[in-house]
This record gives structure tokens, sequence and C-alpha cells, in this order.
């Protein structure tokens, strides 16, 4: 925890992270420094990564490794200054690499062509 | 001398005539029997166990009664050499016996089968520790069930997740997982829904189709319908834990008491299951800073129905979106078109300085700001990139 407290979060908000998410009590330092590596590699400022925090505090609770796999997903399809992206929709780092895959085909088999589903990823709050 | 001591720690009378009739114990005399018997409780109290545990390994494996406490300890080397500590050793005896009994080879052989299944060693440990009766349990038949839910579609990983965390379901049969990959389907559950959930909660597959009906009845009588409950456990599989479960009414007695009426309660929850994971203080105090901004009860209500998303945010993020659309005039927009609060204020803030710069803006062209990525390269032929990198 004392990783949250040196990035700036009150107790209060941590009390809140931990009401909301039960799990994150069991997270070590090491995979709180990562995850939040990841969002500031995405070009997120502190701002950005509290807001992602307090919304979602099961980002907290997320596997380094599928996170960094779904991050990689949304380059591939074609996403780019992520840090919006999350800002808006924090819920999203939720998803797996193979949520998304889903998510992407399905929206082409409705027939919608890349820059519609991009668009619907970026403002529709997709989770 | 002996009856009476094995009364002592709590040994029944049957279970004293039992101990009695059985081979290790009919070999000695009853004061070696005794002193036997005294040893080997001292020595498991000393290292935790509890008198009942005592007369479960006894009863159990009375052959331990043979077994010398040299014999023991060494035995508990031998599983600190398989890399479980004295502690995971105890608590593993006390839940399966016949550790005392079985070979290293067969200790070693069931941990290789787990590593060759790619389970790494930490979780080898974690699930024998948890579930030492997998001792029991055929290689061959960990072997075919890990390859059942390959072929459902899980990945090694969830797979390895899954009995890590739920390792009794190593001992289920194919036939049982058949049955309950059904069930689930026949609640309009995708395969990717049930290998999502299943994963996050592996505890779902004890659960009975009758049992999940029992769990939604609550949340039917208050108006949600099956699907709206398919729908919001899909989103966020882990409301299906108690702690989360059993505390949903608190949630939603909570939204009544803020003033959303249960149409609006149904709907802002469907359209954001997050809202029913946060802690009631968190609702109430979310609420309360929208207050603060001076926007009246109703404007707030009116604001969370249309954007049920505002619930989520931290307040500084949503406080600084409000005071930079206050400043260019848009306050109006905030309740009527409350969803213009989901934009990152860098990208806003970017869109606005490229429209001022291009002498582009005009209050009443207010919308090219909220327009999609695309929409807005196709309108103003500039990329979001750029716009946020200042290149205009």
């Amino acid at each position: 925890m004392d990783v949250l407290i040196r990035f700036g979060f009150t107790i209060d908000e941590i009390k809140s992270m931990m009401d909301t998410n039960n799990l994150i009590d069991s997270v070590s330092d090491k995979d709180i420094y990562e995850l939040i590596d990841i969002l500031e590699k995405a070009g997120c400022q502190d701002s950005h990564i509290k807001n992602i925090f307090l919304c979602n505090p099961f980002y907290l609770t997320r596997d380094v490794l599928e996170v960094n796999h779904f991050i990689q997903k949304l380059y591939e399809i074609g996403l780019s200054s992520l840090f919006v992206l999350f800002d808006s929709n924090p819920y999203i780092l939720n998803m797996s690499d193979r949520d998304l895959d889903q998510f992407y085909h399905e929206k082409i088999k409705e027939g919608m062509n890349k820059e519609e589903i991009l668009d619907t990823i970026n403002y529709s709050m997709v989770f | 001398m002996l009856d009476e001591y094995l009364y002592g720690l709590g040994f029944t009378e049957e279970q004293t005539k039992q101990i009695r009739s059985i081979y290790p114990s009919r070999q000695y005399p009853e004061s070696t029997l005794l002193y036997n018997f005294r040893n080997l409780y001292n020595f498991f109290r000393r290292n935790g166990m509890e008198n009942k545990d005592f007369i479960s390994i006894v009863m159990i494996t009375p052959n331990v009664l043979s077994l010398s406490i040299e014999n023991i300890k060494i035995r508990i080397e031998d599983l600190n050499s398989f890399g479980f500590n004295k502690i995971d050793a105890f608590s593993m005896i006390k839940n399966y016996p016949y550790l005392l009994e079985i070979s290293n080879l067969k200790i070693r052989n069931k941990m290789n089968c787990l590593k060759e299944l790619k389970f790494p060693k930490d979780n080898i440990v974690s699930l024998i520790t948890a579930y030492p009766s997998i001792f029991q349990i055929e290689s061959k038949q960990i072997q075919k069930r890990f390859q059942f839910f390959i072929d459902y579609g899980y990945s090694e990983k969830d797979i390895i997740s899954i009995f890590t965390s739920l390792p009794t379901l190593l001992d289920c049969s194919s036939s049982f997982f058949q049955q309950k990959f059904q069930e689930l389907e026949e609640f309009h559950f995708s395969k990717n829904d049930i290998i999502k959930i299943t994963t996050f909660l592996p505890s779902l597959f004890y659960l009975t189709k009758d049992e999940l009906y029992l769990k939604f009845k609550p949340l039917q009588d208050f108006g949600y319908s099956e699907l709206d409950i398919i729908h919001f456990i899909k989103k966020i599989p882990v409301v299906l834990k108690d702690s989360y479960w059993n505390d949903l009414f608190s949630k939603l007695d909570c939204l009544l008491s803020l003033g959303f009426s249960k149409e609006t309660i149904l709907l802002i929850t469907c359209n954001n299951p997050y809202i029913l994971l946060y802690s009631t203080e968190s609702l109430i105090s979310k609420f309360q800073s929208l207050l603060e901004l001076s926007f009246s009860k109703e404007e707030v209500l009116s604001m969370i129905k249309s954007f049920p998303f505002l619930f989520g945010y931290d307040m500084d993020t949503i406080h600084n979106r409000i005071l930079f659309l206050r400043e260019i005039h848009l306050d109006s927009l905030i309740v009527s078109n409350c969803r213009i609060l989901l934009f990152c204020l860098d990208l806003l803030k970017a869109r606005y300085q490229f429209l001022m710069k291009t002498s582009l803006w005009k209050e009443s062209n207010y919308s090219s700001l909220f327009l999609s990525d695309y929409d807005f390269y196709k309108t103003y032929q500039i990329t979001k990139d750029s716009l946020l990198k200042g290149e205009f």
C-alpha cells in the first residue's frame, strides 16, 4: 500500500478503493508499480492515473502480463494516445486481449469499418 | 490406563475399541502403546495440532502408531525438500494423514505431473498444501481434466488459476463439468463468458442451477429481469462473490435514499454495473460532490440518469472537466447532455485550442468539440495525435 500513499492517494481514497476491491490488500507494491508504469508508458499523467485507480480499483488486481497483452492489442487494432481512452473509460482496463478481439470481430460482423470500431471503443464506454 | 488416556484426549468409546482391535495396536503391550501414544500426541501438539486432528490422524492412518517420531521428522524433512515449509507440512498431514505413508516417488511424480502441465512451482506448492488429497488422484486423470478444459477453450493460464484457487475441482468428473457448462449456457452465457466468469470465480462450478435462480430471486423481486442480471454478471463477474452479492441491497437502498426511482436504478446499474460495486459511502460522497458543484438535486439525478458513469470518475477529474466547460460557456450543456463529461480534458482543451487558433471556434458550433476522432479528422483534417502534440 505504501506505493499508493507515495503516489499521493489519501487514506480515505485508499479505503474507498479497498472497499470496492477488497483484494487490493494482497497486491504487492512491485505489482502496483508495474501497473502504474504501464499507464505512464501509455501517456498517462498522475491525474489520469488517480482517476483510473479511483474509478476502477479492479485495475489494481489485474495481472501485469495480461494488461500488457491487452494494451498491445489496442495498439494492434489501431488505437493511439491511449491515455485519452483510459481517462475517459477506466473500466476498459478490465478487458482482456481476448475480450477485445471478440468485440472487434463482432463489430466487423455487424458491418462496421475499422474507423467506426475505433470510435466506438474510444467514446462508447466499452468494457 | 490406555482407555482412560484416550478418553481424556477425546476419543470415543467406539474409537478406543477400534484402536485396540487394529493390527499395529495388537502387536504392542499396553504400556508400550500408551508410551507411543503419549509421544505422538505431544509431538503433534507441539506442532500445532489440536486433539481432534490427532484423533483423526490416528483413526485414518493407525499405522502411525508404529512410526517413531524420528520417522515422522524425516517425512517432514522430505516435504521440506519438495518446497513445503514445516507449517504447510503439518497442515497437509492434518488434512491428509495418508501423507505419512506415501512414498517420496509418488510425491515427486505428482509434482512433476503438475510441472509438465506448466503449473508454476509456487502454485504447485500452494495447490498441494491446500488440497493434499490430490495424491489420491491419478496423474492421468489430472492431465485429462486439463485437456478437457483446453478443448472447451480455456487457456493454460486460466486452468492453472482455476485449479490453484479451487483444487477440489480436480476431483470432479468431465461429465460434472459438461453439465455445468450446459447449465450456464442455458442462462445465455456464451462460451467466452463462461470461461471468463469461471476463471474469475471457480466456485461457480459448485452452484447448482436452482441455487443460481435462488441467488437471482431478490434482485428479480426488486425489478431486474433475468437478462439484466445475466448482463451485469457478464460485465462484472466479481459481483457473484458473496461479499458483493450479499451487499447489493444496501447499494440499492442507498440509491433509493439519494432520490433515484426504482426504474432509474435499473437503468443506471444495467448501463454501469460497477455502481453496484462501489461502497455506499462512495456513492453518497460522489453525489454530494456533484451537489457542491452548484447543481440542484434534480439536476444531479438527471445527469447520473443520462450518464451513469459519472458515479465512477474521480471527483477532481469531473470538477476540472466541468470547470473547463464553464470557462468556455458551455455550462448549459453539462446538464442537458451530461455524456460530454466522458471526454478527457486534455483532448477537449487541444480541440478547443485548435479551433480557436484556426478561428473556427463558435459557441454555436460547440458540437465540433465532441465529435468522434474520425469525424473530427474528416472535418478538420487533423488527427488526435497531432492535436494532442499541439502540432497545429
